[in-house]
């Protein structure tokens, strides 16, 4: 019986006004969001490309390795075409240098303070807004609308069963929502081939996971719009309820969660960190600069009363001494300013991931933010996009100041000679015969893999409190239809 | 000699947890080729018998049998033998009247039922044929009754219930339906027909059981209402005129 019902319920989405205008549009705008993130994605890497580029060739300009502008870039991830999650948000590069600590700049979003305004229109809105719309829209009426016409009496004057009616109701329902979906997503599937972007087997695996995420998220609204047409007597109750449950879902939960947790757990801004960091740099420098220049003055005592040559003697004779003395101080500073970034950067990030996990944790209790979560943890493009790729190119940097060192120059090989008779002198880096670098030679900064194995660990949490929400909304359902008073 | 009847009611009885009482130990019953009104106005407990006979609420006392099965304990065997039709027929707007009928019939019990057997019933009820695969959506309440009806029919149930099914019609779709009423009556069907019409009461019952705040005040046949004027009599039995 239960697939009498289910054909019945597909086809009567499919044969209705009300499916062919929202599912067209549904299809419309996933093959617009997928086509228009496609060609994002190119023209990222192409910029990419280009700014990597642009940097080898400055770099091969130059004779000293110590002057080579350095920057990381961040590679774009083809499923950031599904999920662009925070990263429009975050910057593309960091400048690699001794002085500073590896911060990305330049995001998108400061770039184009209007694409700040309206955002993506990439998948994951389309879902999270158009689908779940799409579910209410279909399942508002799905019960007491049948009852307003007449047609739950008809049905149940025959030999049906509650629990056969709701299944086969929801498995209608749930079929006619699923096709223009996955049509979509195959569609998307396919744009990706023919366009060439290149996809391997875990972003294959990635978007199969985003696509499971989309159906079990408007599954819970389609779930949640059968509940509540079970439990209220008329359409148009039930349609005002949902809507208060979608706006709150969508819209309401997820930015009182981080509001919430912002005004519970206090942290920082990145810029504070930074001033912070800054002026003990500054300090332990300005301490630095102090202690040499007291040790050159208690240097150049002993040749008070002396002659020139005799000076300049004692000064080529003290000078390697002298020299190791400067380095171990300067190395001394350098250590103490990057121990206290580190001690600071650990506590500043300890204190944001708190505040993201309680954020996070009250936002759950919409399905919205678990599909946000999940597919953002799915595609690597979660508020861990950041510190992965800032991870990485502190790795970056140190191994990039090795080799400089290698060179025989680097940041740290700031010469300063001060001598009577001979003036003053400084210099940076090491050997200086004029020759150009060679960029082949230069480590590159490789973005960090993030696996699907990777992926599904993180968003795993998520989308198991989406299942379970599908399924209490289904208990839900089903127990509030079978307690419906059909009169 | 009398047969049994195919819809039977004996001291029906529905209190409400309010302690509203709708249904009052009404006992009747309807026989093959009868057709039993079930006259009164509002609130007089028509339409909570017919819900008790199709299982849409559970009686306080009494017993509620189609085709000699009881209602209450084996309600899915009770409703294979019965088919029902309500004031409110607005059935599935995006099915054309024949995929409608397809549904209800499949749901009867009636599998892989040819398009000419659909068109057939549809013609029974005097469906004009252009509307046999138009969506219900443009029809009217004349029209989507008759494919109510033609629901009832394809079920080929031995019970046919009806709830106000002439409420809203016009006199002329009305006498149409009135007119297939009668044709079920003369296929053998026991017809259980709920109205606060007095005068279709007169013209289709073979028997009327008149009702007044979940009393059966009074059943009377055909033959008991020839000489009677039945708007005096109703009108006399519900202000206490005549002794139940």
């Amino acid at each position: 019986m239960w697939k009498i019902i289910a054909e019945k319920e597909l086809k009567d989405h499919l044969q209705s006004a009300r499916f062919i205008v929202t599912a067209g549009i549904s299809m419309l705008l996933l093959i617009l969001s997928m086509g228009l993130g496609i060609q994002h994605f190119k023209a990222r890497i192409a910029q990419h490309d280009q700014a990597i580029q642009m940097m080898l060739e400055t770099a091969a300009q130059q004779t000293n390795w110590s002057t080579v502008p350095v920057a990381a870039y961040r590679k774009p991830d083809v499923m950031e075409v599904f999920v662009n999650g925070v990263n429009s948000d975050i910057g593309r590069f960091s400048e690699i240098t001794l002085m500073r600590n590896v911060r990305l700049v330049r995001s998108e979003f400061s770039d184009d303070p209007m694409l700040a305004v309206f955002q993506f229109l990439d998948p994951t809105f389309v879902v999270l807004i158009v689908l779940s719309l799409l579910a209410i829209l279909f399942t508002y009426n799905a019960v007491n609308g049948e009852k307003e016409s007449g047609t739950l009496k008809l049905v149940f004057a025959n030999g049906i069963s509650r629990a056969e009616f709701i299944l086969g109701k929801l498995t209608g329902g749930w079929v006619a929502l699923l096709v223009p979906v996955v049509l979509s997503f195959m569609i998307g599937g396919l744009m990706l081939i023919l366009m060439g972007v290149e996809m391997g087997a875990p972003q294959w695996g990635k978007f199969g996971f985003f696509v499971l995420a989309s159906v079990l998220y408007f599954t819970c609204f389609m779930l949640i719009g059968v509940l509540v047409s079970s439990f209220t007597a008329r359409s148009s109750i039930s349609f005002l309820v949902l809507l208060v449950v979608w706006i709150s879902s969508v819209l309401i939960i997820p930015k009182a969660s981080t509001m919430l947790a912002g005004q519970a757990m206090p942290v920082p801004t990145a810029d504070e960190v930074e001033s912070r960091l800054a002026s003990f740099a500054t300090q332990a420098r300005t301490e630095y600069f102090g202690g040499m220049q007291e040790r050159w003055r208690e240097r150049f005592r002993p040749t008070e009363g002396m002659k020139p040559d005799e000076a300049t003697q004692y000064q080529a004779e003290n000078r390697p001494m002298w020299e190791k003395e400067d380095n171990d101080a300067r190395q001394e500073m350098e250590k103490k300013i990057a121990d206290h970034g580190a001690r600071v950067y650990e506590e500043y990030y300890n204190q944001k991931t708190r505040q993201e996990q309680l954020a996070f944790s009250l936002a759950k209790m919409s399905p919205a933010s678990m599909f946000q979560l999940a597919v953002m943890k799915l595609a690597g493009t979660d508020t861990g996009l950041k510190r992965r790729h800032e991870d990485a190119m502190k790795n970056y940097r140190d191994q990039f100041m090795k080799f400089v060192q290698q060179k025989g120059g680097g940041f740290g090989g700031m010469r300063i000679t001060i001598g009577r008779g001979s003036g003053g002198n400084v210099s940076m880096g090491g050997a200086q015969d004029g020759k150009k670098i060679d960029v082949g030679e230069m480590p590159r900064f490789q973005s960090p893999h993030y696996t699907l194995g990777e992926a599904l660990t993180a968003s795993l949490f998520d989308l198991g409190l989406l299942a379970i929400f599908n399924i209490l909304a289904f208990i839900g359902a089903f127990i509030a239809f079978l307690r419906f008073d059909m009169r | 000699m009398k047969q049994q009847s195919i819809i039977e009611a004996e001291g029906l009885t529905k209190v409400y947890e309010d302690g509203h009482c709708a249904l009052d130990h009404a006992s009747f019953g309807v026989q093959p080729g009868e057709v039993f009104c079930l006259l009164g106005g509002n609130g007089a407990g028509k339409t909570t018998a017919i819900n008790i006979f199709l299982g849409f609420l559970p009686q306080t006392e009494g017993t509620a049998r189609i085709n000699g099965v009881d209602v209450r304990t084996d309600p899915l065997e009770a409703k294979k033998h019965v088919a029902y039709l309500s004031d409110v027929v607005m059935l599935y707007p995006n099915f054309t009247a024949r995929q409608n009928l397809d549904f209800f019939a499949r749901l009867g019990g009636k599998q892989n039922l040819s398009r000419e057997q659909y068109y057939s019933v549809l013609q029974q009820v005097g469906l004009q044929e252009k509307a046999y695969e138009q969506k219900l959506k443009g029809f009217s309440k004349g029209m989507r009754q008759k494919v109510g009806l033609a629901i009832a029919i394809i079920k080929e149930a031995p019970a046919i219930i009806l709830d106000e099914p002439t409420s809203g019609l016009d006199p002329k779709a009305a006498n149409e339906f009135q007119s297939m009423i009668l044709h079920l009556r003369s296929k053998g069907r026991a017809i259980l027909m709920s109205t606060h019409d007095i005068f279709r009461a007169k013209e289709v019952a073979d028997t009327v059981g008149i009702m007044n705040e979940g009393k059966m005040l009074a059943i009377k046949s055909r033959k008991e209402l020839e000489h009677e004027d039945l708007e005096k009599l109703y009108l006399n039995y519900i202000h206490g005129k005549v002794a139940a």
